[in-house]
């Protein structure tokens, strides 16, 4: 296989692709932090009253909120990095701002392209879920959904998005 | 050319809309909305294709997925797709057919020639001969006569199907009357439910044999389902065959659509009723399988949507009530029909219809077609048999989902025994052979509120029809695999009386039909045979898919560069930019060399970065943080190497071993402070060290003071190694002379700010030189390159692709895991015996080490080969002695040529090679047996001076 069929780039942060029915827009990037155990001393301390998010729960418009990995571990995403990485009382904190990229769909097509990506839509407290064959944590915006897919990925899976969006 | 095509009747085409196709190169015509089979059956070709084993003349069977003939390559618009079945695919303009199975024609196929050798080709036939001839040396002869279908990969079908996963209350499988009264008794009630069929329009049966629900016609019923479905938030699919049923309560299904790309639908439901059914048995004669013979349905199915009609001159052999409309249509249409019927007791003849009652058809004539057939011993006219042996219902999907069968005298079929799969079955598939019953038992399935659909129409009766073994001629059972009554009764009396056995020892139903025509009677037939009752004999196992479904619907989108695409790196642009060759590296698209000619480019990275520096894309490397008061531990049981005795600000090699003592990985772990490690696992093991650490956490340690966090992919890291590495830093702002960093000796890191972001400089080499691995987070990684860069051009240094790096690592014997390892590797294999004798609390793998396997002298170990050629040995070559006989030693796990060496360098795995060092072996590859010595792995530099610049 020639090597070089890989060429669709990462999107740059802060661009909008318009596809068929739908819109895809890499959002710039800003704050995240891997956090673990005591989740709730960690937001606590880090982001008082930032709501601890599962799958496609909606995301607010402004200030911080946590997606629910596991039972005990969640991305906190803020408006800028945080400092304090490393071990605290009872929970760990690891900088993360640039390992997700998030990746904003809207507009008639996204439930379409969500049902493309992923199983079908059951509740869950984990935000996480396989997402166009990688694992992503997805949030729900007023107009659509976010997807938080590791930033290796995200060529592969705007990629993909873009060819379901032709095809659906 | 007995077909043709009614002047009025057929309201799915569009009369005004001719479209012109071809069929094994002759054009003809037919119209919008035809079906490939309604338009060929109009046209008049009979010959549509040929028998898989005998090339016998096949033409049309049946109306659905269950046609075993009309098969063919399909071209249009420049693209192709192998066995499209003429049933289900809609005519579009220049469409280009081709039979399958023929050379070069259906009409002309000079194969044809293999029927008449057919008394030496019996059942079993390539069992006992061609394994007594030597199966190698005929195998490739009959692979290339057998096959369906030929791909051709310069008309490959695009990757356009999507695949879409949903969710439902209710997921209806068939909307036949009985799937209409469940998707509407459901949806009435505010219950999501899918309505799926593999036909282009609701209605099922109902749209070729009519019927009044409720007291009106049935299209209304069908429009109010569909109204009703949608309102409550479902899904009406047409054109779409639900084709899998698999393990927990999840369904595949195929949804063809009008120019537009086919959906793949994995579909999940909380309830699931089938109602997809029943398909109509054939009868069996000398010769029924001649072209211009047609399952009586299929006729009334062609001639009501389509105006196609199947003959002029038309015998109608039954057994049952609903033939009666079939030849009343038929007669109407202005063929002349015969009923022949083998009951005495029938309904009245149908007007204008010759009835014969208590008549048995036993032989069809013809050539190459239907001409005149023999019932209870008279010979009649006949330009087309059409046979009606029953109904089988379609339980295929119940089976698939793990549902048994019951036998059921009443309809004589196989029917689902109730609870036995996750789904309740109605209407046809489940026997119940009537209008009214079927509506009952849908809108029953459904738990409908009030009382069920109404309808008029009685239940048919029917007679039960089986082969008979005392008629002579051949009697085709299946006709797609050319299996005869004589090949079942030979089966029998070679022993293969079960199921599976006869569908193994003849091919019974194994053809691409999923043998929906045959199974019945071949399992009738051997119950006949056998002296047991047909639900004594059973069925055989029902398996995914229901229909043959393209290879390119099921893999969808996920073809090309779409198919497992590697990773991608932050600075892939940049990389591009410098002329940087791509390669999958662990799962990473990387740099491989920069240029084109990739020989000189390699020589000439890995020779300038040995002489002044080299600069490559680290960032793939695993930074797995390991965080808590816990850590140290759990890096202690997870490593070979210990790790709590590392200082903060320090860095140690070490391994990961399996639990079989096997080594999994190796790598750098840097310690950031006293509850902070990061793992440099190497780049295709992240997630599995990542797994290891994480199981060892949760099952080992109190897990509430340990974490393990995978931030890969938040960092950009950018090696520099040279003599000019330290300069190239300077000079590029990333080191201050005479600060902590600058001064950070070989296994130092710290972490520290450049340019207002987060910097982690860790010295660490896995070339032998100096080296710094330099790791910014991604968003400033465009800086840092640039930084670097410019420093580079100044100090005539050189970006180097993989393939350099791979030369600069073996030069000093660094191993590469899973390239100079392999599955029985140990540490002590490679030298790293320390912590194996020394260590005394438990680790990961330790009991695997001290086996007495893991302690043979004799393993495999590594060494160095010095080879007096100039060029490199052959990587995989063999290690054997230098003279007398061939036996593996060993083998070459890596060569190159050293340019800074100026000779070839080698690495190998070497039975007890350590205590080789100095002897010849012989390296035998492709027949040649070169020589090597035997050395240290380590070739350049040995006592690490290089290290410090």
């Amino acid at each position: 296989m020639d090597d070089r069929i890989w060429t669709t780039q990462a999107p740059t942060p802060g661009t909008t692709l318009t596809l068929r029915q739908c819109t895809l827009e890499c959002l710039p990037p800003q704050g995240a932090a891997l956090m673990s155990g005591a989740l709730d001393r960690a937001l606590a301390c880090l982001a008082p009253g930032a709501p601890l998010l599962g799958l496609l729960e909606t995301q607010p418009a402004t200030g911080p909120f946590a997606l629910r990995i596991a039972r005990d571990r969640a991305l906190l995403c803020t408006a800028a990095p945080l400092g304090q990485q490393g071990w605290h009382d009872g929970w760990a904190l690891s900088a993360a701002d640039d390992a997700y990229v998030a990746l904003h769909v809207s507009g008639p097509a996204a439930a379409d392209l969500q049902a493309a990506c992923m199983a079908p839509y059951q509740a869950s407290p984990s935000a996480m879920v396989k997402f166009a064959g990688q694992y992503a944590l997805l949030s729900r915006s007023a107009t659509g959904f976010i997807a938080r897919v590791e930033a290796a990925h995200s060529a592969e899976i705007v990629h993909y998005l873009q060819m379901v969006a032709d095809n659906i | 050319m007995s077909g043709w095509r009614h002047p009025s009747m057929g309201h799915m085409i569009d009369r005004t809309s001719p479209i012109s196709f071809s069929f094994d190169g002759t054009p003809l015509q037919g119209f919008q909305g035809d079906s490939v089979a309604s338009a060929l059956l109009a046209a008049g070709p009979r010959v549509l294709g040929r028998s898989f084993k005998y090339h016998r003349p096949r033409g049309l069977w049946g109306m659905a997925g269950e046609e075993p003939n009309a098969i063919f390559d399909v071209q249009e618009q420049g693209l192709g797709c192998p066995n499209q079945r003429a049933t289900t695919l809609p005519l579009r303009a220049g469409m280009a057919l081709r039979s399958v199975n023929t050379r070069p024609s259906a009409q002309g196929d000079w194969l044809g020639v293999m029927d008449w050798a057919q008394r030496f080709l019996p059942a079993g036939f390539y069992y006992k001969t061609f394994m007594a001839l030597g199966w190698m040396r005929w195998e490739p002869m009959i692979r290339r006569m057998a096959g369906l279908g030929r791909l051709d990969p310069a008309h490959m079908p695009a990757a356009t199907t999507p695949a879409l996963n949903a969710l439902c209350d209710l997921l209806v499988i068939g909307a036949g009357p009985a799937g209409l009264a469940a998707a509407k008794a459901a949806a009435d009630q505010g219950r999501v439910v899918w309505l799926l069929d593999e036909a282009t329009a609701l209605g099922g049966s109902l749209r070729w044999r009519g019927g009044e629900i409720n007291g009106a016609p049935w299209a209304e019923f069908a429009n109010a389902t569909e109204t009703a479905v949608l309102q409550a938030g479902g899904r009406v699919l047409t054109d779409t065959t639900l084709w899998g049923a698999f393990d927990h309560g999840s369904y595949a299904a195929w949804q063809r659509r009008a120019n537009a790309p086919d959906r793949h639908w994995r579909l999940r439901a909380q309830q699931v009723i089938l109602a997809a059914g029943a398909i109509e048995r054939p009868m069996w004669f000398a010769n029924n399988d001649l072209p211009g013979i047609l399952s009586a349905e299929a006729a009334l199915h062609y001639l009501v949507l389509y105006g196609a009609v199947a003959g002029r001159r038309i015998l109608l052999a039954t057994g049952n009530d609903a033939s009666y409309p079939v030849a009343a249509a038929l007669a109407q249409a202005g063929a002349q029909v015969i009923l022949a019927d083998t009951r005495q007791q029938t309904p009245p003849a149908p007007q204008g219809v010759r009835h014969m009652p208590g008549a048995t058809l036993s032989r069809a004539h013809g050539s190459r077609a239907v001409g005149a057939a023999t019932v209870d011993g008279h010979y009649i006219d006949a330009d087309t048999i059409l046979v009606s042996g029953g109904y089988t219902p379609s339980v295929h999907l119940h089976c698939q989902a793990g549902g048994k069968l019951d036998w059921a005298p009443a309809c004589d079929a196989l029917v689902p025994r109730p609870g036995t799969a996750p789904m309740a079955t109605v209407g046809a598939a489940n026997g119940a052979f009537g209008l009214a019953l079927a509506l009952a038992q849908g809108h029953a399935a459904a738990q409908g509120a009030g009382p069920a659909p109404q309808a008029t129409a009685p239940a048919w009766g029917l007679a039960a029809i089986r082969p008979n073994p005392q008629l002579r001629g051949r009697q085709w059972i299946d006709p797609q695999n050319d299996v005869t009554l004589k090949d079942v009764k030979l089966a029998a009396q070679e022993g293969y009386s079960a199921v599976e056995h006869l569908k193994r020892y003849t091919t019974l139903g194994m053809a691409t039909d999923q043998g929906r025509s045959a199974n019945f009677a071949g399992l009738a037939a051997m119950a006949a045979l056998t002296g047991r009752s047909i639900a004594q004999t059973g069925t055989t196992t029902y398996r995914p898919p229901f229909v043959p479904v393209p290879l390119g619907v099921i893999g969808g989108l996920r073809r090309g560069s779409a198919f497992d695409p590697p990773k991608r790196l932050a600075l892939e642009p940049q990389h591009r930019e410098m002329g940087a060759r791509l390669r999958e590296y662990g799962g990473w698209l990387r740099p491989a060399f920069y240029g084109t000619d990739e020989a000189r480019a390699v020589q000439s990275e890995a020779l300038i970065a040995r002489k002044t520096v080299g600069l490559y894309d680290a960032s793939p490397l695993g930074k797995i943080e390991v965080i808590g008061p816990n850590a140290a531990a759990l890096l202690d049981f997870c490593g070979y190497v210990p790790m709590s005795s590392l200082k903060p600000g320090r860095a140690r090699y070490g391994f990961m071993l399996a639990e079989s003592g096997i080594v999994h990985d190796d790598g750098v772990v840097l310690r950031l402070d006293t509850d902070r490690f990061v793992v440099s696992a190497s780049s295709s093991h992240v997630a599995s060290v990542r797994m290891i650490l994480e199981e060892a956490r949760q099952d080992r340690f109190a897990s509430k003071d340990v974490f393990v966090h995978d931030i890969t992919c938040n960092w950009c890291t950018l090696t520099a190694s040279g003599p000019a590495a330290r300069a190239l830093l300077v000079q590029a702002g990333v080191l201050a002379p005479g600060s902590a960093a600058h001064a950070l000796p070989h296994m130092g890191v710290i972490e520290s700010q450049w340019q207002g972001a987060p910097l982690r400089l860790a010295r660490v080499s896995f070339t032998g030189d100096c080296a710094f691995e330099i790791s910014v987070p991604l968003r400033h990684a465009s800086a840092l390159y640039t930084a670097l860069d410019a420093a580079r051009t100044t100090l005539g240094g050189a970006w180097i692709g993989l393939e350099a790096v791979m030369i600069l690592r073996a030069e000093k014997g660094y191993i590469l895991v899973g390239k100079d390892t392999d599955g029985v590797t140990m540490p002590h294999d490679l030298g790293w015996s320390g912590p194996r004798s020394k260590r005394q609390d438990p680790y990961f793998g330790d009991r695997a080490l001290f086996t007495a396997e893991a302690q043979r002298p004799d393993r495999r170990q590594l060494v160095g080969l010095v080879t007096p050629q100039h060029t490199p040995l052959p990587t995989g070559a063999h290690i054997v002695p230098n003279s007398g006989d061939l036996h593996s030693l060993g083998f070459v796990t890596s060569s190159y040529y050293s340019p800074f060496l100026g000779r070839p360098i080698a690495l190998a795995m070497v039975n007890g090679g350590r205590d080789l060092m100095g002897e010849t072996v012989g390296v035998f590859h492709l027949g040649e047996r070169m020589q090597a010595q035997i050395c240290a792995p380590c070739a350049l530099d040995p006592k690490g001076e290089r290290l410090n610049g």
